[in-house]
């Protein structure tokens, strides 16, 4: 990889970029992920959702690794948590090598023309130079866009002075940590060599070295080596002793007028130095240096992602609150602390150990492990094939006593058995069978026989189910309603097991049936009630609601009679400007959709009395409700974190009654922090994978929490702390989650309030 | 005296009922500036503009009302007619306690909404004529000497020459002068005038 010389301004950030090992293996990882994101994107497609974009502006030319890394870190960071689509779009200025006016004049003309009509919600610069080029040229492109920017040192930033809505975290560029670390490294270190160039940027550096001695953690001896020419610093470099530590921060120029690319420089310096030489920049790392506190370019693409991700969820960037600086890392080279002899459990907590070599045990063990295993593996197999020699002498005896016995015990039971030829499509069917479907003693049976005694509305998946088992092979297990020949109809469940041939191709099914009817009623009559019981809470919660369903539908009224007045004083006017009423009577449609869509909304929580169970996106659902809910949250203040979490399993579910149970939960959060001050009413909704194959919301707030002692009686009927409530919701809540063998559970929050967690199992037909 | 136009300052955090508004507003040949919240319009607005506020009451941050209650802490006394999602009567008494000039309902007719921006800008600029007349005379009375001022005091309280010679101590006829020159640099024509320009620079109490 050679290296580009870069304009001063953007060497010191740009100039680590060389740790090809490290690099290569995070940009693998990152494009598999990026993959990942991508599939899940194509495969659970969010409709009418606004396609947000985001402009990415580069001050240097493609193909840096820093900034493949810097853009993958940042897109996945802004897609974690979002199910907005997001669009990208990126822009190399490359001024740094065309710095005459000119390319920079007709460059932003371009870019004018380009993003013409094209809305862009954020702009991040990545670096200072791209930076640079947009504190001087937004206002001209896209005008009023909030800018983000990252890989932008405190210093630069000052003299840059931004605009309140040009945000971003800087890099910490701070020596002191450093020189700290190498100071706590060697405890035995008494003297300091600070070595430095003669560049403008090197000078720099020089200064904040010389505003860093006094900060020092201990008195040490500190020795200058500034604007020495290469020769006579290497000299005095390999004189050094035991007792000193050397720290460099970059070297473009050294005494004598010679320019270096930094790293070289450093290079030089490092293999002439008797001492530990200590660095800023985790470039240098592996060229013979001990290590330093510095800066990732995973984790500066992180932080600006997800300042980019809280931009588009409608922060503004003046209330942001961002850290004042990045946190860097303490990257070691793990070959030059066994030079230096030093223990690794000396290192600061969260190290990042580089090129560590490890020991043979190490690098084998699988090797050693699985030639062991194989070895063991033989020894059991050769015994069990002993065993079971035995055993299947033994097997074939009790097998014959014991069908006699399961084929009585089946009749005393009630159950029916029976057998199926597939081949020959020919059922045999014990006298217990023919009875629970009504068929005649003797008859043959066939497949299409058999279905023929099934109530018609259970035909078709039935079929369905039995034709997947003999595909996959698998156990089935069905409930239909069997219609005997006097009208009378019963609920048979049927388990039936498949048995193969040979080659794969299903021989058998052999299965037994039973009459359910009994408990399938008593089911029957409990879900009815609970649909009842739901809908009164419907109702209930609507009436809570309708001063936030009244505020969502005069937003698009306001708009749409304003729109049309408007239009009306246009038409009065002479001549009547028709550009614009144009433009009118496209707003108010636009409109006029959000209204139906509020409305389509409502209707699907409000109007439906039927239990349906279907495939859910449980992220689409906490979507659905927290839309529903933004004014009435609005309205009371109450800040709502989203933290969903890509790529669930779906889960089998009534859309409706989930949401009500959500609505619930979300509503209870608000009310429990009435008594906050504004800045406290902080609900979380959170979804993701629990344990055992289960999805899972949360919903948390900093209300008063739950009283440990209340906690079990919580889900009882009538159980309430409001005065008004009616103790209802949270035991419907609990009753609805269960009917969907699932758990609605609740637990005080380490800090203020009470999260309630809704798990449910993961659907059977997920594609996941 | 300012000489910028009267401008309504719309506050709404919704894009399409803050455009709608504009271009309403706009078609009638108001100056309209728009914003999407109230820190926005706190970043920007420069008191020296006259107009009014046009504010929806439920928005993210910094909501309607406490717009209204920033500006009176700020003595910005900028009237505000406010409109609302939804009908809240605790937020509506709130509004008009606080000095708003209406509480219009969304969806809000437009006659309904001119009526009352122009009583807002009437009362807007009516106030801050008033300012401007307060400041002028504060300035006639920080022309008067001390001692002029002193019988300013006394002249306004109603006392008559003699017993402000006595109180002062000094002669009936040094009194009359300086009271000639206190109508004078007042420019009032008469006691009552007098009287009536002290009491609207609202300063009474502190002679």
């Amino acid at each position: 990889m050679g290296k580009a010389e870069l304009n001063p301004g953007c060497q010191t950030t740009f100039e680590w970029l060389l740790r090809s090992k490290r690099i290569s293996l995070t940009v693998s990882f990152v494009l598999v992920v990026a993959g990942l994101v991508l599939f899940s994107g194509v495969a659970l497609p969010v409709a009418a959702e606004p396609v947000r974009t985001v402009l990415m502006v580069y001050g240097e030319s493609r193909l840096h690794p820093a900034i493949t890394i810097l853009d993958e870190n940042l897109r996945s960071a802004v897609q974690e948590g979002t199910g907005q689509p997001v669009e990208f779009l990126t822009e190399f200025l490359d001024v740094g090598r065309f710095s005459d006016g000119r390319y920079e004049t007709r460059l932003t003309e371009f870019l004018r023309a380009k993003y013409l009509g094209r809305p862009v919600d954020v702009i991040v610069a990545g670096g200072p130079t791209a930076l640079k080029y947009l504190l001087r040229h937004r206002e001209e492109i896209l005008r009023g866009t909030p800018v983000v920017h990252m890989v932008v040192t405190p210093a630069q930033l000052k003299a840059l002075a931004p605009p309140p809505d040009v945000v971003g975290v800087p890099i910490d560029s701070d020596p002191l940590p450093t020189l700290a670390l190498a100071l706590r490294l060697h405890a035995t270190a008494r003297r300091l060599v600070l070595v430095t160039g003669t560049s403008a940027w090197d000078l720099e550096w020089e200064k904040q070295l010389r505003e860093a001695v006094p900060r020092l953690p201990r008195p040490v001896e500190v020795e200058f080596l500034a604007g020495l020419p290469m020769e006579k610093l290497q000299a005095r470099l390999r004189s050094l002793t035991g007792d000193a530590v050397v720290f460099v921060p970059t070297f473009f120029r050294d005494g004598a007028g010679r320019s270096f690319v930094s790293r070289d420089g450093v290079t030089q310096i490092a293999q002439a130095s008797a001492a530990p030489v200590y660095v800023p920049y985790n470039t240098y790392v592996g060229i013979g240096i001990v290590g330093g506190y510095m800066p990732t370019f995973e984790a500066i693409g992180r932080q600006a992602g997800v300042i980019v991700r809280r931009l588009l969820d409608g922060e503004l960037p003046t209330t942001l609150h961002l850290p004042p600086v990045q946190r860097n890392d303490y990257i070691l080279d793990w070959r030059q602390l066994r030079r230096f002899g030093i223990a690794e459990d000396s290192l600061p907590a969260g190290s990042i150990l580089e090129f560590r070599q490890p020991s043979f045990w190490k690098t084998y063990r699988w090797h050693i492990a699985a030639t062991f295993a194989v070895i063991l593996l033989q020894a059991v197999f050769i015994a069990a094939l002993l065993v079971e020699r035995r055993l299947r002498r033994q097997a074939i005896a009790e097998l014959r006593d014991s069908e006699k016995r399961m084929s009585l015990a089946a009749d005393a039971t009630g159950v029916g058995i029976w057998l199926w030829d597939i081949a020959r499509d020919d059922i045999w069917a014990t006298a217990q069978t023919r009875t629970l479907y009504g068929m005649p003693e003797s008859a043959p049976i066939d497949f299409n026989r058999f279905l023929d005694t099934l109530h018609p509305l259970d035909r078709g998946s039935t079929k369905k189910s039995v034709d997947e088992a003999l595909t996959t092979g698998n156990d089935f297990e069905l409930q239909y309603r069997v219609v005997h020949p006097d009208g009378e109809i019963r609920w048979v469940s049927a388990r039936g097991q498949v048995e193969s041939r040979n080659f794969g191709q299903p021989g058998t099914v052999v299965g037994v049936s039973l009459d359910i009817t009994a408990r399938k009623s008593a089911e029957l009559a409990v879900e009815r009630h609970r649909n009842e019981l739901a809908r009164m809470a419907r109702v209930g919660l609507s009436g809570q609601l309708s001063g936030a369903i009244a505020h969502e539908l005069n937003q698009p009224l306001t708009a749409i009679l304003s729109n049309a007045q408007a239009a009306q004083r246009l038409m009065g006017q002479e001549p009547p400007d028709l550009e614009e009423i144009r433009e009118i009577f496209k707003d108010i449609v636009e409109e006029d959709q959000r209204a139906v869509e509020v409305i389509r909304r409502l209707r699907t929580l409000f109007n439906r009395g039927e239990l349906q169970r279907q495939p859910l996106d449980l992220n689409e659902v906490t979507r659905e409700v927290m839309r529903l809910m933004h004014s009435e949250l609005l309205t009371r203040n109450v800040n709502l974190v989203a933290s969903l979490a890509e790529g669930l399993p779906t889960v089998l579910g009534d859309r409706v009654q989930l949401q009500q149970v959500l609505l619930n939960l979300i509503v209870n959060a608000s009310e429990s922090m009435a008594e906050n001050e504004p800045l406290g009413r902080r609900l979380t909704v959170r979804t993701g994978l629990g344990g055992e194959g289960a999805v899972t919301v949360e919903v948390a707030d900093l209300g008063k929490g739950v009283d440990p002692d209340a906690m079990d009686s919580l889900f009882e009927p009538f159980f309430t702390t409001k005065p008004q409530g009616m103790g209802m919701g949270l035991a419907i809540s609990r009753s609805i989650i269960e009917a969907h063998d699932g758990r609605l559970s609740v637990s005080k929050n380490e800090g203020a309030g009470a999260t309630f967690r809704v798990s449910l199992p993961v659907g059977e037909d997920s594609g996941l | 005296m300012s000489a910028a136009e009267p401008t309504v300052f719309i506050v709404d955090d919704d894009p399409a009922v803050r455009k709608a508004l504009t271009r309403l507003l706009r078609t009638a040949d108001y100056r309209v500036e728009a914003f999407e919240g109230a820190e926005a319009f706190l970043n920007l607005y420069n008191p020296q503009h006259p107009g009014c506020l046009l504010l929806d009451v439920a928005m993210p941050g910094l909501d309607g009302l406490a717009l209204q209650q920033r500006l009176r802490e700020a003595d910005a006394c900028l009237p505000i007619v406010f409109l609302t999602g939804q009908g809240d009567i605790p937020a509506s008494v709130r509004a008009m306690k606080g000095g708003a000039v209406d509480f219009l309902s969304k969806p809000v007719d437009d006659a309904a909404l001119f009526t009352a921006l122009r009583e807002a800008i009437g009362l807007d600029a009516a106030a801050r004529l008033a300012r401007e007349g307060q400041v002028l005379i504060q300035r006639r009375i920080a022309s008067l000497t001390p001692r002029e001022l002193e019988v300013l005091r006394q002249v306004v309280q109603g006392k008559p020459n003699k017993q402000i010679a006595t109180e002062l101590g000094i002669a009936e006829k040094t009194i009359k002068i300086h009271r000639g020159r206190v109508m004078e640099k007042m420019q009032a024509r008469s006691l009552a005038e007098l009287v009536r320009l002290t009491e609207y620079a609202g300063l009474v109490s502190t002679l």
